[in-house]
Parts: C-alpha cells; structure tokens; sequence
C-alpha cells in the first residue's frame, strides 16, 4: 500500500504585491509537486493578488480558493 | 499640478527594492491613490527587472545606469523607465501561448503581459542610444 502524499495549500492571504517573479516562483513550485504527485491550492483574498492570479493566468492551472477552508474542501472534492 | 520625481540606480536586481519603495513613498506624498501607486510599482518591478535582465545584462558590472521619471498630474501618472542597453521594445513582444496543462507550462515570460492586462497604455521609443519605455496610469477610476 503506498500512502497517499499530503497536498499543499499556498496561503497567499498576507501577500501585498505579486509579479511576474513571484508568478514564476508559484508556478515552478507546482510543476515540481505535481511531477511528485503532490496537489498544490492557492488560498488568495485581496485584489492586487488575485489580480496578478488572473492577468498571469496561472489561475487557469493551479486551484485557488479564498480561504484555507475553501482549500480544504477543493482538495476532498477533487481527486489527485 | 504637475510633479516631477527621478532616480537613478545601477544596473543590479539589488537595487530595485529601494528605488520602487522610493517611488511608492514619492507617490503617497502627492496623494495619489492606492491602486495607482500599485499600477506604477508593478511596471517599475517588470520593467526594471526587464532592462537589468536583458537589456543591460553584460552591461552591469560595468557601472551602467537605469533611470526611473515619475510625473504625477491630477489626472495621470506617468512613468518613464530609461536604459542604455541594448534595443528593446516590450510593445513587441508577442503575448504567451495561453496555458494547455501544468506539466507543459513554461514557468516565465508572464511579466509584460500581465503589466499590458494591469496598465494598458505602455509605449516605446528608441531614443539615441537609449530606451525610453513610459507607462501611464490613470488616477480616479478604481481600474489602474
């Protein structure tokens, strides 16, 4: 039996500033953890971050909930 | 009203933390509303980071400069990043491929589009030797 890898949940709530490196950072991350089977979920809330979520469209590939609780249920919701 | 701030940094990512908090400090003082003073620390942070990475990348050791201009008017705010490297214009670099799937994602190469999708009006001009690359802000609305 092999034991399922926990996921990871990214709590963005207290970033105030988001670029394109730290878009870069966020992505890298999550390409590496799905290559180890892992899950990645953003937790965002303030404007300037999701707004950098959506212009950078990395939206579109990493789950993004608005909070740690909404990160939960996204992850028992959805399979690996 | 029109308002007048500059600064000069060398060429190094190092330095640009205190150069864009300079600016937002700048801002803030000439009252200018929050999410212009984000709208223009972003295109400082991408364009900055843009000219030291490529344009003036061997340049660097060398001592080269990069020169930031912010002009504030009650109705924009402008700014202007200046470099002496190598011909750049961010207006003509194409837009990435929209995504397919996380494995096939390239990580980079996001910055001048999400600058393009945060603050529409960015223009470019070859000026001698130099690149002069501006990007306006609107004040007022609640859009950038």
């Amino acid at each position: 039996m092999v034991a399922r890898r926990k996921p990871v949940i990214v709590d963005l709530t207290q970033v105030e500033f988001l670029s394109s490196m730290g878009v870069r950072m966020l992505l890298s991350a999550a390409k590496a953890l799905q290559r180890a089977g892992v899950r990645m979920v953003l937790v965002a809330s303030g404007q300037v971050v999701t707004t950098a979520l959506t212009h950078s469209a990395i939206d579109e590939l990493i789950p993004v909930a608005a909070d740690v609780d909404g990160a939960r249920a996204l992850l028992s919701n959805s399979k690996p | 009203m029109r308002s007048v701030f500059q600064r000069s940094l060398r060429a190094e990512l190092s330095e640009l933390p205190a150069a864009a908090a300079a600016v937002r400090e700048w801002l803030a003082g000439q009252g200018v509303e929050a999410h212009v003073i984000h709208a223009i620390d972003f295109a400082v942070e991408e364009l900055a980071t843009n000219s030291i990475r490529h344009a003036l990348s061997a340049r660097a050791a060398r001592g080269e400069e990069l020169e930031l201009r912010v002009e504030a008017t009650r109705d924009s705010v402008e700014l202007s990043v200046v470099d002496g490297g190598a011909a750049f214009d961010p207006t003509r670099v194409t837009p990435p491929a929209p995504f397919v799937d996380l494995a096939s994602a390239p990580v980079g190469g996001r910055g001048l589009e999400m600058l393009r999708r945060l603050t529409p009006d960015v223009r470019y001009e070859r000026v001698g030797e130099r690149n002069v690359t501006r990007v306006r802000a609107q004040r007022g609305s609640t859009q950038g």
